[in-house]
């Protein structure tokens, strides 16, 4: 969607105070004209995506923090401005659910499908404001309606596109969680289609949704008479088994012991069934490694995490070396110096445990998040502890004693900019403890001995 | 030969050495002090029972396990014995009875196996083909269901 100009960002020189142009100047001054005139556009233009992009952080911000309908009103008036995306739709329309605005969510999922067709989010978010609204016809209707979307997409691109497999993926897992509702299918369809009337304006999804009911229909009309491969296939599905119906819990932990489950699996499993996310949950080690490297950062928030780490009864490790894949600087929000201060309280909390430091980071980290985090971390440090423990790859450890925080925060509050970036927590670590200033050519001499006895 | 009794009344004779595969059996028969006693076993079908006696028959000359301790190595891996996953071909009813069977009669090797079969159904799979495998009925409601997902998104891939 293109992304209009917003009117506070143009500049006052371009408006009715703008100097006069004569339209009769010679040629060169023209072009000279034309040019400052480009180089203002361009200027206007960076500072649209600055600010559609701060727009977009603090809308995801109320999002993520569960503040749905502070989180709507702020994706609605970007949208004002400056028109939404397919991803801020998306998220307006989670807000719109978690609100228990399913008319809002609906018409999102809708705009995302006319938006891109191959995006199967748009037929999910749709398919469960359809169920919030009880049209369950539907919602079977737009599900299947996207899983032939992505099938045909993914014959002709094959089984590569992992996108499409998984997309197609949960919206069959909704069809099944659709079908063991129980419905009156046909009373459902057409509920359904008499509410499809209501929607007339949105015709190229109505004319998916069409198209899904006549296959749907006459693959009902099928599967009146079921064949015998058909009941062959039902039999072998009713000998199918729930392990965890079956067995009981601390035979279902043992049989997962065998299977190499990370935290990101742990997670997945979360979601079978009632029972399997029982079972996970209780399980402390499958939480005890907080592997944060392949987090989709944009979707995790410091609610989760904490939800996470209570199952864990105590995080052993935390490893984030990736943290912020594809982060500028600059996208920083209060939202990370919450969570990385929150991780760097657990590393205390272990140390007192079994001595050792649970965070671990890489230099990028460092640079990008624990730096930042400095100054947040010194306001929150209880006064008990005052050193600032921060390791450093898998051997060096670094115990920075209160008041050289402080002074480190004066000797970073006089840079000209607010967050050092260019600066390694690290090497300024080092640079403070040797008490004198290092260029980063000739290493201060440092001991950790001396470190631990500040 | 010892004499064992399912919960369904038919009775099996088995060598001593194959019925004391079985922790349980082997405890009782000490306790009981004579090996021609004939043993109950109330918690398991004969047509478990002969599964379970099919495999101790099969493993009688296989060391027992020393004790519950398993090192990571061992812990870790699903291998599974050539004969034993042919053994292991069975509808998953009867699987998952052989699991309870084995829990119970404390056949530490074969929970084991059972455990590990059912551990290789599992890995590699996405949650919705785990579910398909073993026919597990989402029963969250809606609501939590939008919340789970909701939670999980970040585990997506990138």
């Amino acid at each position: 969607m293109p992304v209009a100009p917003p009117i506070a960002f143009i500049p006052p020189s371009a408006g009715l105070f703008a100097p006069a142009v004569d339209s009769h100047k010679s040629p060169n001054v023209q072009s000279a004209l034309s040019a400052v005139i480009d180089s203002k556009e361009t200027d206007v233009e960076k500072t649209s995506e600055a600010a559609y992009q701060e727009a977009r952080s603090t809308a995801m911000y109320a999002s993520q923090c569960n503040q749905y309908l502070t989180a709507i009103v702020r994706f609605t008036k970007m949208e004002f401005n400056y028109g939404l995306r397919i991803q801020e739709l998306y998220l307006r329309a989670l807000a719109a659910l978690g609100k228990k605005y399913p008319e809002f969510a609906l018409a999102d999922g809708l705009s995302m499908i006319d938006e891109n067709k191959e995006n199967y989010r748009g037929y999910w978010l749709s398919g469960l404001a359809y169920e919030r609204l009880s049209k369950y016809g539907l919602a079977r209707e737009i599900y299947t309606a996207g899983i032939s979307v992505l099938d045909d997409l993914l014959s002709k691109n094959g089984t590569n596109f992992s996108g499409l497999v998984s997309g197609k993926m949960v919206l069959k897992g909704c069809i099944q969680t659709l079908d063991s509702r129980d419905l009156d299918d046909i009373s459902a369809i057409t509920q359904g289609i008499r509410s499809l009337s209501l929607y007339a304006s949105l015709k190229s999804t109505d004319s998916i949704i069409t198209q899904s009911i006549t296959s749907t229909a006459s693959s009902a009309t099928s599967t009146a008479t079921p064949e015998p491969e058909q009941e062959q296939e039902q039999e072998k599905f009713a000998r199918l088994l729930d392990p965890a119906a079956y067995l009981p819990m601390e035979l279902i932990l043992h049989i997962l012991s065998y299977v190499d489950m990370d935290f990101r699996m742990a997670v997945r499993f979360q979601s079978l069934s009632r029972t399997w996310r029982e079972a996970v949950k209780s399980t402390p080690k499958f939480w005890k490694d907080l592997d944060l490297t392949r987090v989709n950062w944009d979707y995790m928030t410091k609610e989760i995490l904490q939800g996470y780490v209570n199952c864990a009864m105590g995080v052993e490790r935390v490893h984030f070396d990736w943290i912020l894949p594809n982060r500028h600087e600059d996208d920083f929000d209060e939202r990370w110096y919450e969570l990385v201060w929150w991780i760097a309280s657990l590393s205390r909390h272990a140390k007192t445990r079994d001595g050792n430091c649970i965070v671990s980071a890489n230099q990028r980290c460092c640079t990008f998040v624990l730096t930042p985090c400095v100054p947040y971390l010194s306001r929150h440090r209880p006064a008990e502890d005052n050193m600032l423990v921060i390791q450093w790859g898998p051997e060096e450890h670094f115990r920075i004693p209160e008041n050289l925080v402080s002074d480190l925060l004066g000797r970073l509050a006089s840079r000209k900019t607010r967050r050092p970036g260019s600066l390694r927590l690290f090497e300024i670590s080092k640079w403070l403890l040797a008490r004198e200033r290092w260029d980063g050519g000739l290493e201060p001499q440092w001991e950790r001995e001396e470190v631990e006895s500040l | 030969m010892v004499k064992l009794t399912s919960s369904d009344g038919e009775s099996f004779d088995v060598e001593k050495d194959v019925a004391e595969r079985s922790v349980l059996i082997k405890n009782m028969i000490e306790d009981v002090g004579d090996a021609s006693t004939e043993i109950p076993i109330p918690n398991v079908t004969a047509n478990v029972l002969k599964k379970v006696l099919e495999w101790c028959e099969h493993h009688k000359g296989d060391p027992i396990a020393a004790n519950e301790d398993d090192t990571d190595a061992r812990k870790k891996s699903t291998d599974i014995d050539e004969w034993d996953q042919k053994f292991m071909q069975v509808d998953q009813e009867m699987l998952f009875e052989i699991i309870l069977a084995a829990n119970y009669l404390d056949i530490k090797a074969l929970l084991e196996v059972g455990c590990k079969t059912v551990a290789n159904m599992i890995k590699g799979k996405t949650p919705e083909e785990i579910r398909r495998t073993f026919n597990i009925q989402n029963d969250f409601t809606p609501e939590e269901e939008a919340q789970i997902r909701r939670e999980n998104e970040w585990a997506e891939d990138r």
